[in-house]
């Protein structure tokens, strides 16, 4: 069956600091990403989220789905992740949710949070200089790894209508590789 | 593919100067303004570019003036061909007229 492809992805993905973020264009265009620190129990978030669809107006909200089994994100997380799905709908926008384990079956079956990140920085080379070192057991995860995060969401939801096998920034050389 | 709303003007100059992996003031220095706050400016719609920064936009990051200012683009592009069919019309009446004129002598 072929999906409708929507025009504008914006993914939102809650961290302990804010949310982070990426709008995806079709077919494959990142327009933008990042981070937004909103300080907790302020009501920032909403706001905040609400500048960014006003400012990019996309067709589609991708957010986590933590109703699958094998999700794990703090109580803070799951509600911030609920009203800004309520936000989108209030905003007659589309809201989709997608597992991370969805995420990691497109872009990289069966392993890391690592490695789906490596596969992003391929298929979006503008990304690369922004990825975190592979964490080591005893570290804890790298804040700038919740970008990846957002954009995977982005590019999963993305994947319906577009295939990521072959893209042609794949063939783009990282620097750490050498 | 055409958009189903238009961009703002200074939708894309953002988005291109982070692909180029350019900072605001790395592409100020390029542009020939001493700080970042013009790129800023630009970027949150608060100035618009002169055509000369506009070209400088299309050297320093490599894409063309009319992808970085898509929105401003198709804009003034529906604006001419509004002319233009505005145009045709006039010139196809003036034609009317004159050989109208001419059976008439």
């Amino acid at each position: 069956m072929q999906r409708e492809m929507p025009n504008t992805i914006l993914a939102i993905d809650p961290t302990s600091r804010g949310f982070a973020f990426a709008v995806l264009e079709a077919p494959a265009f990142l327009v933008d990403w990042g981070e937004r620190i909103v300080p907790a129990k302020t009501g920032g978030l909403l706001r905040k989220v609400d500048e960014l669809l006003a400012r990019y107006k996309p067709d589609l909200l991708v957010i986590e789905d933590l109703a699958v089994p094998g999700a794990r994100r703090r109580k803070r997380a799951g509600k911030d992740i609920r009203s800004i799905e309520l936000l989108a709908l209030k905003r007659g926008l589309a809201a989709k949710r997608i597992s991370r384990l969805g995420v990691r079956d497109t872009f990289a079956p069966g392993k890391s949070k690592f490695e789906v990140a490596l596969r992003l920085v391929e298929i979006f080379p503008a990304l690369g200089d922004r990825l975190p070192r592979r964490r080591k057991a005893w570290m804890s995860e790298d804040q700038r790894t919740n970008t990846y995060d957002a954009l995977g969401f982005a590019a999963a939801a993305m994947a319906g209508a577009v295939s990521w096998e072959g893209h042609p920034s794949t063939l783009t050389p990282m620097p750490w590789r050498a | 593919m055409t958009h189903p709303h238009r961009r703002p003007p200074n939708y894309y100059l953002r988005t291109y100067r982070r692909h180029a992996h350019l900072t605001q003031a790395g592409l100020a220095y390029l542009l020939g303004a001493s700080t970042g706050v013009k790129v800023s400016r630009y970027e949150s719609g608060n100035r618009t570019p002169s055509l000369e920064t506009g070209l400088a936009y299309e050297a320093a990051l490599g894409v063309p003036v009319c992808t970085l200012f898509r929105g401003k683009c198709e804009e003034i592009a529906e604006r001419v061909a509004k002319r233009r069919r505005r145009l045709e019309a006039k010139e196809e009446k003036r034609q009317r007229v004159g050989s109208a004129s001419s059976h008439a002598a």
